[in-house]
């Protein structure tokens, strides 16, 4: 039963990245998408705590929770704006690798130990990073190419018709 | 365009993650973690909800739709997840790299299939060497 919900967890995962880019082929604003999944998240929330302690919380975790739910609604809105531009797959790969922050966080905040095994993994962050912003480029470039090829095909075939015409 | 929307996101999803690690400098993880995503959920949704409104735009039904399955999956994994670390005592070494690491794999090849991406060389070894960097991430 325990593995089954480690699967059902990445399952869940999984399709809320894939909901992310169904949302923009159906032409959803990212404004009120974001609005949405925060409202639905603070209604089942609700149960979870109803079946525990109730709703106290010391003040400054109140604060910290009001202030970090602002900004992981700017990091949604954000991504659901960018993904109109790229690929789904690239996009949550970089969403996924800002669990990198937390991590240098720990380290300046924290004073949590550094070690080699640390860096390591955050050399392969930035490395993955800039190797799906080459891909971007790399896209662009086709779409540029592209572009040009229909515009000579379109002027050529126009110098064609004005030629039959004379 | 989309590597600046994509990194103003990256910075700020991992700030809003690290209120987690603050919490748990208060020594509140064991205790308070429902109510903290509880008013979590609400901060996103009031500031939103206060742009919508100087806005004056409504979310039409197929936003309320989407958002909400997204908020479904969101919360099913979450629980999931905490469930199988807390009452099935599955190692977090072991649940998280799958979790993490699958959910991308998921995500990856349904860009692929569904929505027909096409990854070049670049992207391919990107999504590899970043599934990698989640891994280890997650193990330790």
């Amino acid at each position: 039963m325990g593995y089954f919900l480690v699967f059902w967890s990445l399952f869940s995962y999984g399709m809320l990245g894939i909901c992310h880019k169904l949302a923009e082929r159906k032409q959803c604003r990212p404004q009120p998408l974001a609005a949405m999944l925060m409202f639905g998240g603070f209604l089942g929330m609700n149960v979870f705590v109803l079946l525990g302690a109730g709703y106290s919380i010391p003040s400054k975790a109140l604060y910290t929770a009001l202030i970090c739910g602002t900004i992981a609604l700017c990091a949604l809105w954000a991504f659901q704006e960018g993904i109109k531009h790229g690929k789904i797959a690239t996009s949550w790969l970089i969403i996924n690798l800002s669990a990198a922050i937390p991590t240098v966080a720990s380290i300046v905040i924290y004073q949590e130990a550094v070690n080699l095994k640390k860096l390591g993994i955050l050399g392969l962050i930035v490395v993955a990073i800039v190797l799906v912003w080459l891909d971007r480029l790399e896209d662009l470039k086709r779409l540029d190419a592209t572009g040009q090829s229909l515009v000579n095909v379109s002027a050529s075939s126009q110098d064609h018709e004005n030629r039959e015409r004379h | 365009m989309w590597l600046l929307l994509m990194l103003v996101a990256f910075f700020f999803n991992g700030c809003g993650v690290f209120g987690l690690r603050i919490l748990a400098g208060m020594g509140l993880t064991e205790t308070h973690v429902n109510q903290y995503l509880l008013y979590f959920y609400l901060g996103g949704f009031l500031f939103m909800a206060m742009v919508l409104l100087m806005q004056r735009v409504t979310p039409n039904p197929k936003e309320m739709g989407i958002g909400m399955l997204m908020a479904v999956c969101s919360l099913s994994g979450t629980a999931a997840l905490a469930y199988a670390l807390g009452n099935y005592q599955i190692p977090g070494n072991i649940a998280f790299p799958i979790s993490n690491g699958g959910s991308l794999f998921v995500v990856i090849t349904g860009g692929v299939i569904l929505f027909r991406e096409r990854l070049g060389f670049y992207g391919v070894s990107g999504c590899a060497l970043g599934t990698l960097a989640i891994v280890l991430l997650s193990i330790s």
